[in-house]
């Protein structure tokens, strides 16, 4: 698979969306990240991010692999100091560490961080009395998320003896059992079976408008079906923020043209991809070009004739809604992270 | 209430890693044991050869046979006699002839000590026993015996020293002989006779504690290994809740396995002097220094993985260093109040075998321990704050 569309787009994008970002904050903002930082040595993990999120709301946070959503969610949920920048939650300035002891944040890492040797209701219990619920209702509470997340008949058994997935279910109730004000989610879904997947997003989108949710995934369907606004980053930098619609709308205005050729299509017509790429964006796998442009029928126009005229076949046209793989890959290229 | 849901959740966890709990309890007892059997069979029993160029040769150690003179038939009845305090023999005696295979054995220490009966040995005796009695001038000269030993070995110096005394007191006895010096005995010990074992027994108790060690440094690491402490840090627990309640389960575990061995110990027939509770308040104390030093063992390491392989540094240290194992030589430090202070005194269980010790073979009650108890305390003090600044360094920085 090629790369067709490198680096340029996405600093495009950056400038384009840091106002957007900002205005989100106007409206009830109860996450405040600015100029985030952080460095690992030589490496900037996180490069002057910020973000704001809205009260209430579900925020798909998507990167490629390093791309710094973890390190990000760490600093935002107070686990990690940020080298530079500020977050503030509910106008409170978050010092790291200053979380400790308060509800208001939950966390769900993306590693499975449960007690072993403790049975699924007693860990739960546990967490709650942690947060100072009386016995009682920590009990009732963790009896509850059991049931929510399909977990009512392991209930007394260890942690250990679960399988991946409940294990991965239980993770995230033991975020929630203190029902936070910001529930910081890294990657839920990995590792979940289709019907866990089902279960825990609608649970989550249940939650919708009661709990503030951060989550971070690579899966774009996902995010797409589970998110209100999403922001995709990469190299610790914010490429795009907004409504799931807002941000596909980036592509052509949401609509996508991909056009088979009998040929590969970057050997074939690369000089007129060049060309082409000012005005449009463009993606090509194989002998298929994925196109999307403020103008498409023109574009498109332009293409076959360039595809007549070099005596390659077309094999297909079809129109498509421009998906967030879409935009996900247009933003941040095909090349594979580590 | 958050250290009350965290010391059952420690509690738990610790029963059902009941591997290491298991190890935890019956190491100690399992140690009194093998050390009664060890003092049993190792009960030093000297191994003395003897040639008798006094008499006829081919006498046997026990009765008197015919053909030896009474008077070295005497001596060997002495050194068969002889008897340690738990009434155990002091020499297995046994006859030899030829003179360099038998010095070939005591440089093998295959024995200890090879006795010459010269000739003339219980003539020398009956004179001297006959001038003795009366009141002529000058004393005949005394019997002679000459001892083969390897003075470089322990056991073969014990030996000669335990063979002469016994053959002195023989000689004396037989030829009514005044002593130039009489040494008698203030005794300063208790009043029952105490074995080596009874006194090795404080030391195992403690053992019994270091082994608490493990418990309490695993409930550390595994919250760092498992990134639990993630969940405890964003939570409302205090690291001081946090240490106190994994203290508090190890001192109970402590007290168990404390129990544990000194019930162990009672089984092999130890009876104490001190009282149960004494006992008790020693071992709680000990166990809370050996908690503090298990968290500054927790927070140089990041795995279990780490804990069952580095970690076993300061278990062994502790071990061997706190007079557990065998005793060391004492450098002094200090004195305070009377009291000195040695360098190994800077491990908790040092001062906790030594308080054990006076509690359980001498009766000792809080007034004879007390400094061992503050000193323990403050040393308990200083090492908790040490771990908890390294803990929160390397485990809780955000």
């Amino acid at each position: 698979m090629t790369d067709t569309r490198p680096s340029p787009v996405g600093a495009s994008a950056v400038a384009a969306t840091q106002p957007d970002a900002s205005a989100a904050g106007g409206r009830d903002c109860v996450l405040r990240a600015t100029d985030l930082v952080k460095r690992y040595g030589d490496l900037v993990a996180v490069d002057g991010l910020s973000i704001e999120v809205r009260r209430g709301e579900i925020l798909g946070f998507l990167g490629p692999n390093g791309a710094g959503k973890t390190t990000t969610l760490k600093m935002m949920s107070g686990l990690l100091a940020p080298d530079a920048g500020s977050v503030e939650i509910d106008g409170r300035p978050v010092r790291a560490g200053a979380l400790h002891g308060s509800a208001s944040v939950g966390v769900a890492p993306q590693e499975i961080v449960i007690w072993d040797s403790l049975t699924c209701l007693e860990q739960l219990q546990f967490a709650g009395m942690m947060y100072d619920m009386p016995a009682a209702a920590a009990r009732e509470r963790a009896t509850y998320l059991l049931e929510v997340f399909g977990l009512e008949g392991k209930a007394r058994k260890l942690g250990k003896t679960l399988s991946g997935g409940m294990q991965r279910r239980l993770n995230i109730a033991l975020g929630l059992v203190h029902e936070p004000e910001i529930l910081f989610l890294d990657e839920p879904q990995a590792g979940l079976d289709p019907q866990s997947r089902v279960l825990v997003r609608e649970y989550l989108r249940s939650l919708r408008g009661r709990m503030t949710i951060v989550v971070t995934t690579h899966d774009m369907e996902e995010a797409d079906k589970l998110s209100d606004r999403v922001c995709v980053i990469d190299h610790g930098r914010l490429l795009v923020m907004g409504t799931v619609a807002e941000v596909k709308g980036r592509l052509g205005g949401g609509e996508l043209f991909e056009i088979t050729v009998d040929a590969d299509v970057t050997e074939a017509l690369l000089p007129f991809l060049h060309r082409l790429r000012p005005t449009c964006t463009l993606s090509a796998d194989g002998s298929t070009l994925s196109l999307a442009s403020t103008q498409p029928a023109e574009a498109v126009a332009e293409v076959l004739r360039e595809v007549a005229g070099r005596g390659l076949l077309l094999v297909n046209l079809r129109a498509r809604g421009a998906t967030l793989e879409d935009v996900f890959i247009d933003l941040t290229g095909r090349k594979l992270r580590e | 209430m958050r250290i009350v849901a965290f010391l059952k959740k420690t509690f738990l966890e610790n029963l059902r890693e009941w591997k290491v709990l298991i190890l935890t309890l019956v190491f100690a007892p399992a140690f009194v044991y093998m050390m009664f059997g060890y003092f049993e069979a190792a009960s030093p029993a000297y191994r003395l050869l003897y040639v008798n160029h006094d008499g006829a040769a081919g006498a046997t150690a026990g009765a008197a046979p015919a053909d030896v003179s009474s008077e070295v038939a005497g001596l060997l009845a002495a050194w068969e006699g002889a008897r340690h305090p738990d009434g155990k023999p002091v020499f297995v005696v046994t006859e030899v002839t030829d003179v360099p295979a038998a010095e070939a054995e005591v440089r093998a220490r295959d024995a200890d000590l090879l006795v010459e009966i010269p000739s003339g040995f219980s003539q020398a005796l009956r004179d001297f026993a006959v001038g003795a009695g009366s009141d002529a001038g000058a004393s005949p000269p005394p019997a002679r015996l000459v001892n083969h030993a390897d003075e470089t070995s322990v056991r073969g110096a014990m030996a000669m020293a335990l063979s002469d005394y016994t053959a002195f007191t023989y000689a004396g006895v037989l030829t009514q002989a005044a002593s130039p010096l009489d040494v008698t005995l203030a005794s300063l010990g208790s009043e029952r006779q105490l074995s080596d074992f009874d006194l090795y027994v404080p030391a195992l108790l403690v053992l019994a504690l270091i082994m608490t060690l493990f418990t309490a440094a695993t409930s550390l690491v595994k919250e760092v290994d498992r990134g639990t402490m993630m969940r405890l840090m964003l939570s409302r627990l205090r690291t001081w809740e946090f240490l106190a309640a994994i203290t508090v389960n190890q001192v109970l575990i402590g007290l168990i396995a404390l129990g544990l061995t000194y019930l162990a110990a009672l089984s092999v027939g130890y009876r104490s002097d001190g009282s149960v509770a004494m006992v008790l308040l020693v071992g709680a104390v000990t166990t809370l220094g050996v908690a503090a030093i298990a968290v500054v063992t927790a927070a140089l390491l990041r795995s279990m993985f780490e804990l069952l392989t580095v970690g076993t540094f300061p278990f062994f240290i502790l071990m061997f260093f706190s007079e557990v194992m065998f005793p060391l030589p004492r450098v002094r430090v200090a004195e305070l109040a009377g009291h000195v202070l040695y360098a190994n005194d800077v491990l908790p269980p040092t001062l906790g075998v030594r308080a054990l010790n006076r509690v359980l073979n001498y009766g000792g009650g809080l007034s004879d321990v007390g400094f061992e108890l503050v000193v323990m305390l403050l040393l308990t003090a200083g090492y908790f704050a040490l771990g908890t600044w390294l803990f929160r360094r390397r485990h809780m920085r955000t």
